[in-house]
């Protein structure tokens, strides 16, 4: 073993020791995937700031800064303003019919009855369809003619509707396609929440002399006030954010009644944008909007939520 | 000197919920209307109204296309033409469209196992200077929704040469933040015993993640893989914008949707295409059950 | 009138599992009865059963007149306080006190007064407003046994209700538990796996194990009088000593001792002994003396145990005390004893220890049954 004088390491040995250290490994270990974030996340996110401040064209490398003017716009676009009233409307009939309906078939499935497994099947495998097979089906299945919808509706009297090719039915009939395949992933989320709760606060409620509503309401329901904010917040922003079906169902029709926020962006930089026309930056600001507004939406839910959900110890 | 040796774990009472029969809480005799548990009125419309997409699907796509345009619809063809399956094939780039998506899709997958176990272990487990921050930045990236950094990614990746090329769709995802969430929640649940254990008898970091702590974390892997897979096959707008004239690299989503456009009449090769489409997520599901649902119930953690 | 009346009642799970086997046990009017036994015996099963949380396979119960083998839990006037103490969460120390109450429709002011009376009783006034996450282990097994007693109801249920605090609070409550009886007189049953609460605490207790009745009589009795070798080996700390003997004319010889003892038919028996019941003799005593070979002294303070071995064949079988199971190593020939000695004495490890049997101190098991000779 060679000597070395005490106190001043050499670098050789500083550098040998800091190689092995857990500064290099940690960092060795989570710097391919910093990198790619860097690029790939954080740099979007700052340079979709940066053109929302400017007139930039998407192919074309036009780039001219126009301050806060963008913004401005949007308060003046009839379109802007229809796609968020749009966006609104649907998120009001989405997260309700997803959250209460999920509720109810959770509690339904929450039972020790035959074929249970086979209904949670059901309910859950609407989940993995993508968006575009299930607007395949409905498509199909709402069709106006030749649907198989307006046929059973037919037999007991409704109907004939034209779904999506009607301006205002085309809104609920994204709804219902859209609660048909989030049903499952609500689902799964109220019935572990379901099974959380010990069975021994619904024994102890039923000594106490509840009956089963009773019990339902006053204590399994509280109980679930995590889950349920959760999806509320969850379901919100999903909502918000509508595209998929949008753009391949309906393309913002019929006259425009179903062109929410994303799906208006999306045309901006995209189709008309293409061209000569430079809506990037304008499109930018658009998601930007949407952006602060779900944030706030859901600081308030969170907040809002704190205050009447309690979660137990 | 007396041995002690443990008695036999006691008999945990089973959950009566999830016992068949007469088990459970007392309730008061009920008459019973029926011969069977009422919530099946309930639950079998529920699950007839769940899958009726699906089916008519099957029906349609077994129809010949006169019989697609009969009104009433006609709920079972004579003879099913299992032929409209070949003509799909045949009549587009279906195949293409699946091998495409199957690339980028395990592609995405492979890459995404690797970089997150590394990166999440590290968060986990390993003490480095400016953890605390970094950490807090990549999930912060994670309230960001998809709009705001469209444009600029797809700019981004324009100025990289991958735009109409599979690379626009693989290169961006190979990393997933959530997926590091995902693991390093989990890694932090593991005893860390073993991994003291490990450092003390001189192994090294890398070591210790793939010898003791992968094995033990398969179920979480399994989970990532799950979801992250049923993202990746059937991302749509991702691939819309980025994939604009090169059909060779269209996905199956893309291709999909392409096809429905241009064959809007001809629901029976529609219905059959996009069942082709829909088979491999089932059989995944089918076979992976758990993880979906475990997946899922961390998805709803993160909000 | 609330007795409580097990008449062969039975609980079959799906296996098939016999958790509570014919078990018919009477508590009377305002008796406090412990079901002890060890982890899986069936004392939680049965109480269970009596609260309905649990269907009947076979037999019947009755609560007051009435047998209540369909009655739900609700319409049977109990209340239970669980291990766990079951309390609801979301609501605050008030709400969970009055909720039976309200669920029966009482009116606000009788809510009130009793709420009132029993947060007085249990020293609960300053938590009414919190909530039972914000209470300690202490605190929320209070509001468990409060929202128990608010419903004044004819028989009351606990559930281990102890086992989940430190030991020092578990000895407080004890008494607590024990003042709050004399005070209100209700039915009370009570389930424990702690041999020691259950002497403490009962006025008379049940021993069950595997299901089974072992034998039901005051702490001191079943102390003194065990019925059988597991209720010999559950009950007392630490357990009888019990030594294989054999008996002929009037005499039993356990190993070369021989005891003046009839009552016992000639050929094997079991003699037991506690303890406390093996005084130490010098070595001019002139009665029966076992060598007890000193291994391992453990002072105690107000007391010594002393672990040894004599010559003699060794009659404990593998009992069970609290879900673990000594199971006695002998060398050859020897048996495993225990002697309880005043602090002072303290013989050294390897001595040779003389003791004598104390006045009455012998019992006698058949070793085929396990159950006790009485003595003629």
């Amino acid at each position: 073993m060679r000597w070395r004088s005490p106190g001043r390491l050499r670098r050789v040995d500083r550098f040998r020791r800091f190689l092995v250290s857990d500064h290099a490994a940690g960092w060795a270990f989570i710097l391919p995937s910093v990198i790619l974030i860097a690029v790939f996340g954080i740099i979007p996110i700052l340079w979709g700031l940066i053109l929302s401040f400017q007139k930039a064209g998407l192919i074309s490398p036009e780039r001219e800064w126009v301050g806060l003017s963008n913004y401005a716009k949007i308060a003046s676009d009839p379109k802007a303003r229809q796609a968020a009233v749009n966006t609104i409307y649907y998120t009001f009939l989405f997260v309700p019919t997803s959250i209460l309906a999920s509720l109810f078939i959770a509690h339904a499935l929450n039972r020790k009855i035959a074929f249970v497994r086979f209904y949670r099947l059901a309910v859950f495998i609407p989940v993995v369809t993508s968006t575009i097979a299930t607007g395949i089906m409905f498509l199909w299945l709402f069709d106006k003619n030749y649907g198989l919808a307006n046929w059973l509706l037919g037999k007991v009297g409704l109907g004939p509707f034209g779904f999506f090719e009607d301006p205002n039915q085309a809104m609920i009939a994204l709804v219902l396609m859209t609660v048909w395949g989030w049903l499952g992933f609500d689902t799964i989320i109220y019935l572990a929440a379901l099974q959380g709760v010990p069975q021994e606060l619904m024994e102890a409620a039923s000594i106490d002399g509840s009956s089963r509503w009773s019990t339902f309401w006053r204590v399994t329901w509280p109980m679930l006030g995590p889950a349920t904010l959760l999806l509320v917040v969850w379901s919100t922003i999903s909502a918000l954010q509508l595209f998929d079906e949008v753009f391949f169902v309906t393309h913002g029709g019929p006259l425009g009644r179903t062109s929410v926020v994303v799906f208006y962006v999306y045309r901006l930089a995209f189709e008309q944008g293409l061209g000569s026309l430079s809506l990037a930056g304008y499109a930018a600001a658009i998601a930007y909007v949407l952006f602060l507004v779900i944030l706030m939406l859901t600081l308030a839910q969170f907040w809002l939520g704190r205050r009447v959900v309690h979660y137990s110890s | 000197m007396s041995a002690v040796t443990e008695a036999p774990v006691e008999l945990a009472r089973p959950d009566p919920r999830s016992l068949p029969g007469e088990t459970g809480m007392v309730e008061r005799p009920r008459r019973r209307l029926l011969p069977f548990d009422p919530w099946h009125l309930f639950l079998l419309p529920l699950a007839a109204v769940m899958l009726l997409p699906l089916l008519w699907m099957v029906v349609t796509s077994l129809e010949t296309e006169a019989q697609t345009f009969h009104f009433p619809p006609i709920l079972w063809p004579g003879t099913p033409q299992f032929g409209n399956y070949l003509d799909v094939l045949q009549d587009s780039a279906f195949t293409r469209w699946f091998w495409n998506t199957t690339v980028v899709t395990v592609t995405v997958v492979a890459s995404n196992l690797v970089l997150c176990t590394l990166a999440a272990y590290a968060f986990a487990r390993i003490r480095f200077l400016g953890r605390a921050f970094i950490y807090f930045v990549i999930l912060a990236t994670l309230m960001v929704p998809l709009q705001v950094v469209l444009i600029p990614t797809f700019l981004l990746v324009k100025d990289l040469g991958l735009l109409d090329r599979l690379g626009a769709l693989v290169v961006p995802n190979l990393v997933n933040v959530f997926g590091i969430f995902l693991l390093t929640q989990f890694f932090r649940t593991l005893p860390i015993d073993l991994e003291e254990a490990a450092r003390i008898d001189g192994a090294s970091r890398l070591s210790i993640l793939l010898r003791i702590v992968v094995p033990l974390s398969l179920p979480a892997l399994a989970t990532l893989a799950v979801i992250q897979f049923l993202w990746t096959w059937n991302d749509f707008l991702w691939p819309l914008v980025t994939i604009l004239t090169n059909q060779d690299a269209f996905t199956l989503q893309l291709g999909l949707a392409t096809f429905q456009g241009s064959h809007q009449t001809q629901w029976h090769l529609v219905a059959a295409a996009n069942l082709m489409s829909m088979v491999p997520m089932i059989v995944l599901f089918l076979l992976a059950q758990r993880y979906f649902v475990r997946g899922i119930a961390t998805q709803g953690l993160k909000g | 009138m609330a007795r409580v009346a097990f008449d062969e009642a039975t609980k079959v799970y799906p296996g098939p599992v016999v958790a509570l086997d014919h078990l018919t046990l009477d508590v009377a009017d305002g008796e406090f009865l412990i079901l002890v036994g060890p982890s899986g015996c069936g004392k939680s099963t049965a109480l269970r059963m009596v609260a309905g949380l649990e269907r009947i396979s076979d037999g019947t119960i009755a609560i007051g007149d009435r047998v209540v083998n369909d009655v739900p839990p609700k319409d049977r006037d109990i209340a239970m306080v669980f291990q766990n103490y079951a309390l609801y969460p979301h609501m605050t120390v008030e709400k969970n006190l009055g909720f039976g109450l309200r669920r029966r429709r009482a009116p606000r002011e009788e809510v009130r007064r009793r709420v009132d009376e029993v947060s007085r009783m249990l020293g609960l006034g300053d938590l009414l407003r919190r909530r039972p996450g914000q209470l300690s282990g202490g605190q929320r097994q209070r509001v468990a046994m409060g929202r128990a007693l608010v419903r004044e109801p004819e028989v009351f249920l606990l559930d281990e209700p102890l086992s989940n605090l430190d030991a020092k609070l578990r000895v407080q409550m004890r008494s607590e538990l024990k003042r709050l009886h004399d005070r209100i007189g209700v039915t009370t049953i009570y389930v424990t796996h702690d041999q020691v609460e259950a002497i403490t605490l009962g006025e008379r207790i049940a021993v069950l194990s595997d299901g089974v009745l072992q034998q039901v009589g005051r702490p001191q009795e079943v102390y003194d009088h065990p019925a059988n070798v597991f209720v010999a080996g559950f009950i007392g700390s630490p357990p009888m000593n019990l030594l294989a003997g054999t008996a002929l004319d009037g005499h039993i010889t356990v190993g070369e001792v021989e005891l003046q003892l009839a009552g016992a038919p000639d050929g094997e028996v079991l003699v037991g002994v506690r303890p406390e019941g093996l005084r130490p003799v010098g070595s001019e005593h002139g009665g029966p003396v076992f060598e007890v070979c000193v291994d391992v002294v453990e002072p105690l303070g107000d007391e010594v145990l002393v672990h040894g071995s004599v010559a003699a064949a060794d009659g404990a079988p593998a009992t069970e005390a609290d879900g673990v199971i000594l199971a006695a190593e002998t060398e050859s020939g020897r048996a495993s004893v225990i002697v309880r000695l005043p602090p002072e004495d303290r013989p050294a490890a390897g001595s040779l220890l003389r003791v004598t049997p104390a006045p009455n101190a012998l019992r006698l098991f058949d070793p085929e049954s396990g159950r006790a000779i009485s003595p003629t």
